[in-house]
């Protein structure tokens, strides 16, 4: 049996996913193979329908591949079921969606908690945790707003908080930037890049090349494959 | 499940309860109208039972009764023999005296049941109808009623059968308001009485719903009344009530009675007895199994309010789980499993209808209040019932709410977070 290398928070071999469309069977990734480490900061980008929203949510573990495999953390998830798949995204995974994905009607400080409600900690420390990763994105102030009595920018914030508080293994940001301007864009992504720089492992979907540019990384899927994975320099404009 | 995410449950639901009051309302009517049912319900009976004990062991704990026959029958009068009460022979009142011979017994005496006849009073003009009861003058001793007027008759007046008469205060009332009624004459049928006192019934459910009553002596109902009737008279509507004597036992005095009654009916050793011997515990029996009728009534008229209650529940919980669609999306993508998804729709169900149950309970509490305040019906409510209504509009609310719940809990996570 293959075991991933020590330093590889992802590994996959030949993912495949297919959907019955009606009578067509769509493939939308066509055997992947990727192996990302520790504290890498990659961007995923391609055209649409070349397969990055299937593979985020594979990686993500929203989702099992029709075959192939995955490893996350060295654990291999491609075969858990349901329960365990929830345990995982709880425990190794941090989403942060293009909508933002607050729940509308409770407080940034709940919104926080949620992960670590389903984790099972006790009140006070969910308060403490929350607390502390409102305080780390900025937003100490703003613990008791509903989202719609916070900026998109802010509401973005209080979604990292709520994918850091349970210190993943995994970041997973599916177009963060795309419902906000460009200098709130610019903040969150700097965001990133310092939690890149303090050691998170950070996987980025964007279809935006100055978003693309913050990576370390860059990975360009087409037509449910690879079709380049190449370095790149932070800060450097992604041609 | 953790009692935050309970907690959070109960939230959500009063949440969604007071953003959609209208739907949420209509959804817990039926809930609510159950509960109230069995909350009303049950206050009634409870009540009815209250007083029924009253009235029962206000003529006395050692108190018992000879009967021609006791017991419900239906007959159809078609048949050649005729109902049991009809076969058996008449108690005749000098059982009585044959009766209060005995060791155990300390005071027995005969009294016969007028209601059968059709009792028109009439005074001054006025008119009102009774139920006439004929009894020695003793019969005071095993009454719960008092004399608010006048007296009750003698044993001089009686033994002669003299037409005197007690009547109570509402035929009191009815005849001769605003005049006092003692030492007027009046008439029932066409026959001449003197009032000779008043009388004031326990406070009871069945003397409130009842007609008026009135007491005449025996030997003058004897004399009479029931003169009219070819196929009843007077002495089938005999019974005769026995005191033991506070020494002894029921058991024992009931044995010794019915030794006597055999013996002064000449029945053999194996032949049934002819007449029923009646305690207060085999009233309460009768009503009892008259109780479990409406407690049965009373169940299936709440089944059907928490059911329609139940279905208005899912289609609720449906439109819920539907519009938050995203939310459970979300919830999955941070790690809750099926089952906290499951409980935390679960709960929201229950808490939908255990508050529709609280509505109910409210207002049947209301109409139990108004009941005992406002008419001469009792209501009581037990505290089983507040228990039973609240478990049933909560199961109603598991009961109906696990549909959605299952249905939510089962949603794909990459679907929901993709919904609109």
């Amino acid at each position: 049996m293959m075991m991933p290398p020590d330093n590889a928070v992802i590994l996959t071999r030949d993912l495949t996913k297919e959907y019955e469309l009606g009578a067509e069977t769509v493939r939308a990734l066509r055997g992947v193979d990727m192996q990302i480490n520790k504290n890498e900061f990659v961007a995923i980008m391609g055209p649409s329908g070349s397969g990055k929203s299937t593979l985020l949510n594979l990686i993500g573990c929203l989702d099992t591949p029709t075959a192939g495999q995955y490893w996350l953390g060295g654990e291999e998830v491609s075969q858990l079921d349901d329960n365990e798949l929830a345990r995982i995204r709880n425990r190794q995974i941090g989403f942060v969606f293009q909508t933002f994905n607050l729940l509308p009607r409770t407080t940034a400080l709940h919104n926080v908690e949620l992960p670590l409600i389903y984790a099972g900690l006790p009140a006070k420390q969910r308060h403490e945790q929350a607390k502390a990763a409102l305080d780390a994105v900025g937003l100490g102030d703003r613990m008791t707003h509903h989202p719609n009595e916070l900026s998109g920018g802010e509401r973005q914030r209080v979604a990292m908080a709520r994918a850091l508080v349970n210190e993943p293994s995994l970041l997973l940001a599916d177009e963060p930037t795309g419902n906000l301007d460009s200098s709130t864009s610019r903040e969150i992504m700097e965001i990133l890049v310092r939690l890149h720089d303090r050691g998170e492992t950070i996987l980025l979907v964007t279809h935006e090349r100055d978003i693309a540019a913050y990576s370390d990384r860059l990975i360009t899927l087409m037509d449910g494959r690879i079709e380049r994975d190449e370095r790149h320099k932070i800060g450097e404009p992604v041609a | 499940m953790t009692g935050r995410a309970l907690q959070e449950g109960v939230t959500i639901a009063l949440q969604a309860l007071r953003q959609s009051k209208l739907r949420t309302g209509l959804t817990i009517l039926g809930v609510g109208i159950g509960v109230l049912v069995v909350v009303a319900m049950a206050s009634v009976i409870q009540g009815v039972n209250r007083s029924f004990s009253v009235l029962v062991e206000a003529s006395g704990a050692n108190t018992f009764y000879v009967t021609r026959y006791y017991g419900v029958e239906m007959s159809t009068g078609l048949d050649e023999e005729g109902p049991t009460w009809r076969r058996r022979p008449p108690i005749p009142a000098r059982f009585a005296r044959s009766l209060e011979a005995l060791s155990t017994v300390a005071n027995s005496y005969a009294s016969a049941d007028l209601g059968w006849m059709d009792a028109t009073l009439s005074a001054e003009g006025n008119e009102t109808d009774a139920s006439i009861l004929a009894v020695p003058s003793d019969y005071m001793q095993t009454d719960a009623g008092d004399i608010v007027a006048g007296r009750f008759y003698t044993k001089v007046e009686e033994e002669a059968g003299r037409p005197v008469a007690v009547i109570d205060s509402s035929a009191a009332r009815d005849l001769f308001a605003p005049l006092d009624a003692v030492g007027r004459p009046f008439r029932i049928g066409d026959q001449s009485f003197t009032v000779v006192g008043v009388y004031k019934h326990p406070p009871n459910l069945f003397a409130a719903l009842g007609d008026s009553r009135v007491f005449v002596p025996f030997n003058t109902g004897k004399k009479y009344l029931m003169k009219d009737y070819r196929w009843i008279s007077f002495a089938d509507l005999v019974w005769i009530t026995v005191v033991a004597k506070p020494v002894v036992s029921m058991a024992e005095s009931i044995d010794q009675v019915t030794g006597r009654l055999r013996g002064l009916r000449g029945l053999n050793p194996g032949e049934e007895d002819n007449f029923d011997i009646v305690t207060q515990e085999s009233m309460l029996e009768i009503w009892n199994q008259l109780t479990a009728v409406l407690f049965t009534v009373m169940f299936a008229l709440s089944s059907v309010g928490l059911m329609v209650g139940g279905i208005g529940v899912i289609a609720v919980m449906v439109v819920s789980v539907t519009e938050r669609t995203r939310e459970i999306g979300i919830r999955k993508a941070l790690g809750a499993t099926r089952r906290d998804v499951l409980w935390q729709f679960l709960v929201e169900a229950v808490t939908l209808t255990t508050v529709g149950g609280a509505f109910g309970l409210a207002a049947g509490g209301l109409i139990a209040w108004v009941l005992n305040s406002f008419t001469p019906v009792p209501a009581v409510i037990p505290l089983w019932s507040i228990l039973l209504a609240v478990a049933a509009a909560a199961f109603t609310g598991i009961v109906f709410g696990l549909f959605p719940a299952v249905r939510a809990s089962r949603l794909d996570p990459v679907a929901a977070l993709r919904y609109e």
